[in-house]
């Protein structure tokens, strides 16, 4: 009888520990995405310069990397996660300011944002709604993003627009799949912190919204 | 100038950032399971409607 009782309340409590994860991963993601679009606007409205999202995203790395663990298991790690996500949007401003002085940049702008929203939604709810596990596309996900950070280092130097556009196009590729890959983690316990899991899925969000942005922001070039 | 020191720090930046995923990308490959033919037929089905999606976007832009 009882140890009936512990073998149904094992999953239970798994469940309901998996669904705490989850809520409050929503609920610091969707703080987060607010405080980042406060810090891209004053970012945008001091009118920084180029080296401002570099500097930004470096920062952020570099407490991704290595604050973000040491803190993770206490209350100052939310800190350290709007910290985070804070820089992430205050490196959009110099390319915000630059889309803003194109011909339909709101416009383009707008489009990258909504489009980011629908993909983030749409690959969020099919996962929640079938359970399905991806943990089996994790490998091919990281080959994928080690192939990237290669490929932006060689075009970095090269230049090629067209290298450029097929990277903004894989980003979108591999960063969805990272949606589906991240949330299922959280949904079968593979994550358990739920600041790692708003940061993940935060990086996610960005890295699709960048570079929807950029090929937006190309193929709506009048040149 | 600046253009070429902000490459270089550029690339720095991602070379470290290589070197930090490189042993994380052989954990993943070795440890991540193995999906079955449907599992990846669902997966490529999912990324095809993104794709579907942003050239929806780039279409109606």
């Amino acid at each position: 009888m009882f140890n009936n009782q512990t073998v149904v309340t094992r999953p239970r409590e798994s469940v309901l520990e998996t669904n705490k994860v989850l809520r409050n991963t929503y609920s610091l993601l969707s703080m987060t995405l607010l405080f980042s679009g406060l810090t891209a606007a004053v970012s945008t409205s001091l009118n920084m310069g180029p080296w401002t999202y570099l500097i930004s995203i470096i920062a952020a790395m570099v407490m991704a990397i290595f604050v973000l663990p040491r803190t993770a298991n206490s209350s100052t790690g939310v800190l350290v996660v709007f910290a985070i996500t804070g820089l992430f949007g205050f490196a959009l401003g110099p390319i915000l300011s630059m889309y803003l002085h194109m011909a339909h940049g709101g416009r383009i702008i707008a489009t990258a944002f909504g489009g980011t929203g629908v993909i983030f939604l749409a690959l969020s709810a099919y996962v929640l709604t079938t359970r399905k596990d991806f943990s089996f596309v994790g490998g091919f996900l990281m080959v994928g993003l080690l192939t990237l950070f290669v490929l932006s280092l060689v075009n970095l130097f090269i230049g090629m627009p067209i290298l450029s556009l097929a990277i903004s196009g894989a980003v979108i590729l591999i960063f969805s799949g990272f949606i589906l890959f991240d949330t299922s983690r959280i949904i079968h316990g593979g994550e358990t912190n739920y600041l790692f899991a708003t940061v993940a899925l935060y990086m996610d969000i960005f890295n699709i919204f960048i570079s929807l942005l950029q090929i937006l922001g190309i193929m709506g070039s009048d040149d | 100038m600046e253009n070429t020191f902000y490459k270089i720090v550029a690339a720095i930046f991602m070379g470290l950032m290589i070197l930090f995923l490189w042993p994380r990308v052989k954990f993943a490959m070795q440890n991540s399971p193995k999906g079955e033919r449907k599992d990846w037929q669902t997966f490529a089905l999912l990324i095809a409607g993104v794709v579907l999606f942003v050239v929806l976007l780039i279409t109606v832009r």
